[in-house]
């Protein structure tokens, strides 16, 4: 079955302060929608609401048909994994003792883990080419490196959908490639990634759905192609930019340069 | 096959944390004013006749000390151990975070109004949470400054030591004060069998939950709105876990006193030793907390002719460990 989300007419305030307003959209797996703004705009607000860490002020979110306040958290969050922003947050264990958390709910509380869920860890550590730190403390690995022990811990819980809060943020080329193939890779496998950035570049290249906010049209959602335009970016962002192709030969890839500010 | 020996090794250092403190209580029995040899404490344990002096003290003053001791040292490292978790922070203990002062302020006002053992260590409990619920409350901001909640800690540590005070002030010269000043002295030296009949059931089984839940206690770490996205009802874990610890911390209090330092040493020598799982340190912290309450018990009460008070020991060990700890910050990782 596909995993659904379906936002009507969904707004968010603090107090009187309005972040955003009359959302609608909908979404199906298998899907990456990336979200772009400007600093500020509500965008971290935006997924936390998804998230069910905030509560929305008015609309619905309908998660494959339900409205996410219908759901006990605990079955909520058997579907649902949230990874932080990059840098945002530490630990004080392990790499494997770190992912083992991700299966906490799925531990009996008065148990440790069993050596089959451990054997899951060494898995997935695989699978994202970070085994080889697994008996390294978290807090002593590179920024990248750490990130992709969340991303771990995360992807352990066998998660439908996954949320993203600025994956690619404090990474370097590398790293962020790592990041963005793993979203590849997961949309492959047919689940629903959703994920915050702040390079357009990025959302261009890995996400075939893009939810842009902005302070003067509220938001656009569509295509890829269809919102990332060279207007839509000069007025989301304020800047001039241009919009270009570069081949290497075989493929050719679109990229965006922002070039000065309006 | 490198399975097979890790399972191995798990046993032995199970056994080893088991038969440690079982061995140190036992020879510690032996010392004091009045020295037994080792093979009169083996015969006075399997039953056979000794020197009637022997068994005398054996039985009315050691045995309910050592124990006494056991369950100290089990308990104020633990819940040091659990408070540094819970709060994310390295320096939180029972001392700092006010706990010690609010139970001991508890004791003092129950002994005051004349209740019985239950009485003083409930009202101990009681005066510990509402310690950490203020202090909670006080220190815990969005700032993520790791310091404010030690501050606050000490703020109102401050306050409650400032009732006590108040309460020493009203209280009876005669015949209130003395035990409300020796009380708060800190001593294994009068706790009565009826003390020890009350507390150790409650304390066993406090250290029994936390031990239950040793593996989970690492979500305590892990970050607010990650945990919560993680399907596990962390507000439930948080409740008992500070809850369990506050009680053995406020039974401590109500039946030793004030010892000071135990809950920063033992949890942060563990974390040297063995890394910052939970899953090992619980144990560790219990069993070394064990074998260094009942050692240091032992050299009050037999270094001297007097008895030195227990925090004086306590204090002269922890507070240079205190500043090794803040200038090198290789153990923690919190």
């Amino acid at each position: 079955m596909n995993t659904s989300i379906k936002v009507n007419n969904l707004s968010f305030a603090y107090g009187k302060h309005i972040v955003f307003e009359n959302l609608n959209f909908e979404i199906e797996s298998p899907t990456v929608l990336s979200i772009l703004g400007p600093n500020g705009i509500g965008k971290t607000t935006f997924i936390k609401c998804l998230l069910g860490l905030r509560k929305k002020t008015s609309g619905e979110i309908l998660i494959n048909g339900k409205d996410i306040d219908d759901y006990e958290k605990k079955e909520y969050y058997s579907f649902v994994a949230y990874l932080k922003q990059g840098g945002k947050e530490t630990s004080i264990y392990t790499v494997v003792d770190t992912v083992l958390l991700g299966l906490a709910s799925k531990i009996n509380p008065l148990l440790k883990p069993k050596d089959s869920d451990i054997e899951k860890v060494y898995t997935i550590l695989n699978e994202l080419n970070i085994y080889h730190l697994k008996d390294k403390y978290v807090s002593k690995l590179s920024g990248g490196e750490a990130q992709m022990v969340f991303m771990a811990r995360a992807l352990i819980r066998e998660p439908e959908i996954l949320i993203l809060d600025e994956p690619e943020s404090n990474l370097d080329y590398r790293n962020q490639l790592l990041m963005l193939d793993t979203i590849d890779r997961l949309k492959a496998k047919g689940k629903l990634i959703i994920f915050n950035t702040h390079y357009p570049e990025h959302a261009l290249r890995y996400s075939n759905k893009v939810l842009m906010l902005n302070k003067s049209f509220g938001y656009r959602f569509g295509n890829t192609t269809n919102i990332i335009t060279k207007e839509n970016i000069e007025e989301t962002y304020k800047i001039k930019a241009v919009i270009g192709e570069i081949s290497d030969g075989d493929t050719v890839y679109k990229d965006i340069i922002p070039l000065s500010i309006v | 096959m490198e399975k097979k020996n890790g399972i191995k090794i798990n046993i032995l250092i199970s056994l080893f944390l088991i038969v440690i403190p079982i061995i140190t209580s036992v020879v510690c029995l032996g010392f004091g004013r009045l020295n037994i040899p080792l093979y009169d404490i083996i015969d006075f344990f399997r039953g056979k006749e000794i020197v009637k002096m022997h068994s005398l003290t054996l039985a009315n003053v050691r045995i309910p000390r050592i124990i006494s001791a056991v369950l100290v040292g089990a308990s104020l490292p633990l819940a040091g151990l659990i408070f540094q978790s819970f709060f994310s922070n390295p320096l939180a203990t029972p001392d700092t975070l006010g706990v010690a002062s609010g139970s001991s302020f508890g004791a003092a006002l129950a002994i005051l109004l004349g209740f019985n053992v239950f009485g003083i260590e409930a009202t101990a409990f009681v005066f510990g949470l509402l310690t950490i619920i203020i202090t909670g409350i006080t220190g815990i901001k969005r700032d993520e400054s790791k310091q404010t909640i030690i501050l606050a800690g000490i703020i109102v540590g401050s306050l409650f030591q400032s009732l006590t005070s108040l309460v020493k002030f009203v209280a009876d010269t005669d015949t209130v004060l003395p035990s409300i000043t020796f009380f708060l002295m800190g001593s294994f030296q009068s706790i009565g069998k009826e003390t020890l009949l009350v507390s150790a059931p409650i304390i066993i089984i406090c250290i029994f939950i936390i031990f239950l839940l040793r593996w989970r206690i690492n979500l305590l770490t892990v970050d607010d709105e990650v945990v919560k996205t993680m399907g596990i009802n962390i507000t439930l874990l948080r409740m008992v876990v500070i809850v369990a610890a506050t009680i053995i911390t406020a039974i401590s209090i109500a039946m030793a006193g004030q010892v000071g330092w135990v809950g920063l040493i033992v949890p942060h020598f563990c974390r040297m030793l063995v890394g910052e799982n939970h899953t090992r340190l619980v144990p560790f912290t219990i069993s070394i907390g064990i074998c260094f309450m009942v050692i240091i018990d032992t050299i009050a009460r037999s270094m001297f002719a007097a008895e030195i008070p227990i925090s004086v020991l306590t204090s002269l060990i922890g507070a240079p460990f205190f500043i090794y700890m803040i200038r090198s910050r290789s153990g923690a990782k919190l």
